[in-house]
């Protein structure tokens, strides 16, 4: 009986097998698409969650638009607002919005819209992140159906950046559809101007987009599907691009690109993203001695980073200012090379010549760890004992800004591929952060920092922020190590009119894919 | 089920016959044999890596990265140069390190437990059996992770973990020889004499289900090399720099297609291990007892 | 009969609470703030506490942990297991999503295990100590010693670096693409299913031999009947009791021992779902997933038991299900 059973029951598997490859014959369907391979997960495309990942904000951009655009060239372009200007006292802006643009759902894209999105920006809860960028706005009001006035309680030269950025609250979410949904509905059925709209979500699978038939800008692209897979092993990931089943792929390993390039019709091509430093606890030994700061930094060797973590896709850092920030120097601070001897003098000017030992938390991702292996070797041969600690990341978060006794150093990467002057210092330095590691709290320097968003003429700005930068090289606050560049590959024989927009995310909106 | 009694006598005859007897079975067929040479080589190896390592383990040499295999480097280099031979070497002593301190903690605390819960019975069984249930009904790997995360990872935390979630089988397969074996004469006769509970378990219910236990754990051995390698595989065990077989898979997988050797050398490390470990419990279990053979 | 049903039923429903709530406790004991994660690393640092505490607030995470616990509790007796922290859709959803991949890979590994491992079982029981049973033996204990990580790696090397015969990994709905689909399924299947083969096979191979010593079956053979008829009509059948229990079991056991396979070739399945909610400390998702595994593995464990006990009139019902 039992046998007869199990028959059957083997019978209908095979049956289902055998439907399932038949039905497979029928037609495929002639869609242009192209397939984007991405790395992380996708949450939420709700904006007042801050967003966590390229990826992410790769998908918000494409679906939502912001009322200024920046260009590659760090020009500030129209968007959703046709024209803008400052008062000469920098405590209003005021901006002229098109008026032919509706939200994915179909409501209208009007002054209410855009006050109703920059107040969430301005609320902490609803912020996602903006708050800071919108931290000097004091009120924005409607002046008439298409035109705002943003009123500023002090002068903020980085606001028509805030209001370009290409995330958060900067990107215009329809009040009416997240009003009518609820926060957590809109956060997968998510309505926006961008070029194109969600189609199907599949979380951890895949995400599709489709064109938006009504969108207000030019799109002389044809794909009619854009679907981001996503694919989380870096191996799996190169073997899906080699046979073809992605067409581009960003923000790879840069160990994987040459396997990738070997592809044929591929196009390879990296965007210059900020700077990479280890970060040291000043509030606690051995960091709070500069001279034990300055001994790691003589003591660790960049080529081998460069190249076996990068492949060769970074440059040895100079100082906390990136070369694609205005305010870059091949002056100041100096280029560092790697000098022992020079690191064993400052070790004993700390008082402890044979060296020292610490901890580094850092979130346990393969090419960190191959980072802080290669400067394990490195301060070895001075004594430095690094120990390293590989975290899953609510551990390592837990570590910098809870627990700094679980380490003494860390990673801070900071991609941003915008050119403002000082885009990289408010992150590593500021008597406000909360991060235990590095609340650099200096009088000098925080009186610098706090001055500069009055500063509106190019200039002095530049000026301004290399000063900063001086002054942090001096007293060491972290450890820049070097300025990466986030490599991409995509398949040229296929996909045209490739381009990045001023973020260096991809911009496909004009991409045209071969038949 | 099965006439427990038969096999007890068997291996009490069996024990007073003395180890040349037992080894004399174990190794009468060849491949326990075969294993047990193998598992006595990675043994010597763990235990005298430091000066047989050709190479310094940690010490990378970075303009020899992602070597295959050579004269100099036998297995290969990994991702920043350090020689893959000497890694695996001393990688093998986490391997034996991973075998021995989780089981202890799985016997040392699954152990009582199951005697307790097998001669008590009442509510304290009930109560016992129902954690047991709720740690048995949890999906293993993931218990291990989450206890792992809790104690933070390292090497000893990652074992400590996988211990704790080998305690629910043991207690377990304890509780269930325990029952059996206080059904069996001897025992309804010491306890007719008025022996203590304490004396029961001690002197009668535990000499008999030890050659069941020492059988269950040496086929356990191998599952849990295999978990540390997991957990280390999913960075949750060993800290960089030190190798450990399971991590070391994972470096190699980001570089399959370049350098295939730097995760297949020390996978296939594990696997022998766990093979030769398995094959020996195997031939144990023959030898030991009797009435399982075949099985 | 049907009071022992009850009875098992019962006694599920204390094993359950007791999963969630050291599940609850595991995750609330370790390092680290769901609403931390929330946020980009680069962004962590402009962030006040005041912001935060708002953030919670609005999460619900800023109740005391118990009456958080209690909560959920209440909820999933009403059918509500809540929304993720993290992704914010609904727990229901989600595991709608991942449990049928993760049940298709163990249903499939399951299948194929058994396809293989029972003739070679049985065809090592009928000539044990053979050249054949001491290879089928050998290659048992290989797959129950190949780490599955590495099998898996291997397959990837072989088939999918080398031969460039199968995708190394990605995830394709059936309704998406059928052929992709299984393409896709075939490398996770076979690495699933080399351990799941080993145990079967050593299983069948021993009930087997245990069978065929049995006193009817060698009235069978005095009786002439040929060896192929004896081997098939009577020993194979209660040979095989034992074997199915164990297959029941397997597949509850796979349905949370996924995780290093999922990561591997990119499978949105429970393992993952899970890994990823305990690194993100999203609580309700992580309850969710357990709990539906552990209903899963106690359910088919239940119908495992009662399967035997219909076919193996030795075993009857009893008032305990111990002993």
């Amino acid at each position: 009986m039992f046998e007869r059973k199990q028959t059957k029951l083997m019978m209908l598997t095979l049956l289902a097998l055998a439907l399932t490859l038949t039905g497979s014959l029928g037609a495929q369907d002639a869609m242009t698409e192209f397939v984007v391979g991405i790395g992380e997960t996708v949450v939420s495309l709700d904006m007042s969650v801050p967003s966590p990942s390229l990826a992410h904000k790769q998908v918000s951009y494409a679906i939502y638009d912001p009322l200024l655009r920046l260009g590659t060239d760090g020009s500030i372009n129209p968007a959703l607002a046709t024209d803008w200007a400052i008062s000469d006292d920098g405590m209003t802006v005021t901006l002229n919005l098109r008026d032919d643009v509706s939200f994915h759902d179909g409501s209208p894209f009007d002054a209410a819209a855009v006050v109703w999105n920059i107040e969430g920006g301005m609320d902490p809860e609803f912020g996602g992140g903006a708050v800071n960028d919108f931290g000097r706005i004091e009120s924005v009001v409607a002046l008439g159906e298409h035109a705002v006035q943003i009123n500023m309680t002090q002068p903020d030269n980085n606001i028509l950046l805030a209001l370009a950025a290409n995330d958060s609250r900067a990107l215009m979410m329809s009040p009416t559809a997240y009003e009518t949904l609820g926060a957590d509905e809109f956060a997968f059925n998510p309505s926006g101007t961008g070029p194109f709209k969600l189609e199907s979500w599949e979380p951890g699978v895949e995400l599709t987009l489709v064109p938006n038939e009504n969108y207000w800008g030019e799109r002389t692209g044809n794909a009619d599907r854009a679907v981001f897979r996503v694919i989380l092993d870096a191996s799996a990931a190169t073997l899906n691009y080699q046979s073809g089943d992605i067409q581009v792929f960003f923000a790879i390993q840069a160990g994987e690109l040459p396997l990738l390039e070997t592809v044929a019709g591929t196009v390879s091509g990296g965007v210059a993203r900020g700077v990479v430093a280890l970060a040291l606890n000043l509030h606690a030994p051995p960091f709070d001695n500069i001279h034990n700061r300055r001994a790691v930094a003589h003591a660790i060797d960049v080529e081998p980073v460069i190249h076996l973590v990068y492949g060769g896709l970074a440059q040895a850092a100079r100082g906390i200012t990136p070369p694609n920030s205005a305010a870059f120097s091949d002056e100041a601070p100096p280029q560092r090379a790697r000098d022992l001897d020079a690191a064993r003098a400052e070790l004993a000017a700390a008082g402890n010549p044979d060296g020292f030992s610490f901890e580094v938390s850092v979130v346990a991702q393969p090419y960190r760890v191959q980072t802080l292996e290669i400067f394990q070797a490195n301060l070895a041969e001075v004594g430095i004992d690094l120990v390293i600690q590989a975290n899953e990341r609510a551990r390592h978060i837990a570590a910098l800004r809870e627990d700094p006794s679980i380490a003494q150093a860390g990673f801070v990467q900071i991609l941003r591929a915008s050119n403002i002057p000082e885009g990289y210092l408010n992150a590593f330095a500021g008597c406000q952060s909360t991060n235990v590691m590095i609340g650099y709290c200096v009088d000098e320097y925080e009186a610098l920092r706090l001055d500069l968003p009055g500063i509106f003429d190019a200039e002095a700005r530049i000026a301004q922020v290399r000063q900063m930068n001086e002054l942090a090289f001096r007293d060491m606050i972290v450890v820049p190590y070097v300025y990466p560049e986030i490599p991409y590959v995509y398949r040229g024989d296929i996909i045209e009119n490739f381009a990045l927009t001023g973020y260096g995310l991809l911009d496909w909106t004009n991409f045209t894919v071969a038949g | 089920m099965r006439p427990a009694g038969e096999s007890r006598a068997a291996f009490q005859s069996e024990a007073r016959a003395g180890l040349p007897l037992f080894f004399e079975r174990l190794f009468r067929r060849p491949l326990p044999r075969v294993a047990f040479a193998l598992l006595l080589i990675i043994v010597l190896a763990a235990l005298f890596a430091p000066w047989i390592s050709p190479y310094d383990p940690i010490k990378p040499d970075f303009s020899a990265a992602r070597q295959g295999p050579s004269l100099e480097h036998a297995l290969g280099t990994d991702d920043i140069g350090r020689d893959m031979l000497s890694r695996i070497l001393v990688g093998a002593r986490v391997s034996l390190l991973a075998a021995f301190i989780p089981l202890s903690i799985s016997v040392c605390l699954g152990l009582p437990l199951g005697l307790l819960s097998g001669l008590v019975k009442g509510w304290t069984d009930d109560v016992i059996m129902r954690c047991l249930d709720a740690l048995l009904a949890f999906p293993r790997i993931i218990l291990i992770i989450a206890i792992a995360g809790l104690l933070g990872p390292s090497l000893t935390n990652a074992l400590i973990a996988i211990g704790i979630a080998g305690i629910a089988p043991l207690a377990r397969l304890t509780r269930g020889l325990t029952l059996s074996a206080s059904e069996e004469d001897y025992v309804l006769a010491a306890r007719a004499l008025g022996s203590s509970n304490a004396r029961i378990m001690l002197a009668h219910i535990l000499p008999n289900i030890t050659a069941a236990i020492i059988v269950t754990v040496s086929l356990d051995i191998g599952g849990v090399i295999l978990a540390e390698a997991t957990l280390s595989f999913l960075g949750l065990g060993i800290q960089p720099p030190n190798p450990s077989w399971g991590s070391m898979v994972a470096v190699g997988n980001r570089y399959l297609q370049t350098a295939p050797w730097i995760s297949l050398a020390p996978g296939t490390a594990i696997f022998l291990t766990v093979m030769s470990v398995n094959l020996l419990g195997d031939g144990l279990r023959d030898a030991l007892d009797p009435y399982l053979r075949n099985r | 009969m049907g009071r022992y049903l009850l009875r098992r039923l019962l006694l599920m429903a204390p094993t359950v609470v007791l999963v969630t709530f050291l599940v609850f406790l595991l995750l609330y004991l370790s390092p680290g703030d769901p609403v931390l994660m929330l946020v980009p690393m680069d962004e962590l640092d402009q962030l006040t506490d005041a912001e935060m505490d708002r953030l919670r607030a609005r999460l619900g995470l800023d109740r005391p942990v118990p009456l958080q616990y209690a909560d959920w509790l209440l909820d999933v007796l009403r059918g509500d297991l809540g929304r993720s922290i993290h992704q914010r859709r609904p727990v229901v959803d989600l595991l709608a999503a991942r449990f049928p991949v993760t049940l298709e890979l163990a249903l499939l590994s399951v299948f194929l295990a058994s396809a293989v491992a029972i003739p070679i079982g049985v065809y090592s029981a009928v000539r044990p100590g053979g050249v054949g049973d001491v290879a089928g033996n050998v290659a048992a204990l290989a797959g129950v010693s190949a780490p599955n990580f590495w099998v898996a790696l291997l397959l990837i090397v072989v088939f999918a670096v080398h031969l460039r015969w199968l995708p190394a990994g990605g995830f394709v709905r059936i309704g998406d693409d059928p052929v992709a689909h299984v393409e896709r399924m075939i490398l996770p299947v076979v690495t699933l299913g080399t351990a799941l083969m080993a145990v079967t096979m050593r299983l069948t191979r021993s009930s087997m031999l245990e069978t065929l010593n049995e006193d009817y079956i060698r009235t069978a053979r005095s009786k002439g009947l040929s060896q192929r008829r004896v081997i098939l009509a009577h020993a194979l059948k209660n040979a095989l009791i034992p074997v199915v229990t164990t297959i029941g079991l397997q597949i509850g056991r796979i349905l949370g021992g996924t995780v290093a396979i999922e990561l591997i070739f990119s499978f949105p399945g429970m393992g993952k779902l899970m890994l990823d909610a305990i690194f993100a400390r999203d609580f309700p998702v992580v309850q969710g997933a357990v709990l539906l595994i552990t209903i899963s593995f106690m359910l088919i464990n239940l119908v495992v038991d009662f399967t035997y006990a219909l076919i193996d009139p030795r075993i009857r019902f009893q008032g305990a299900p111990r002993s």
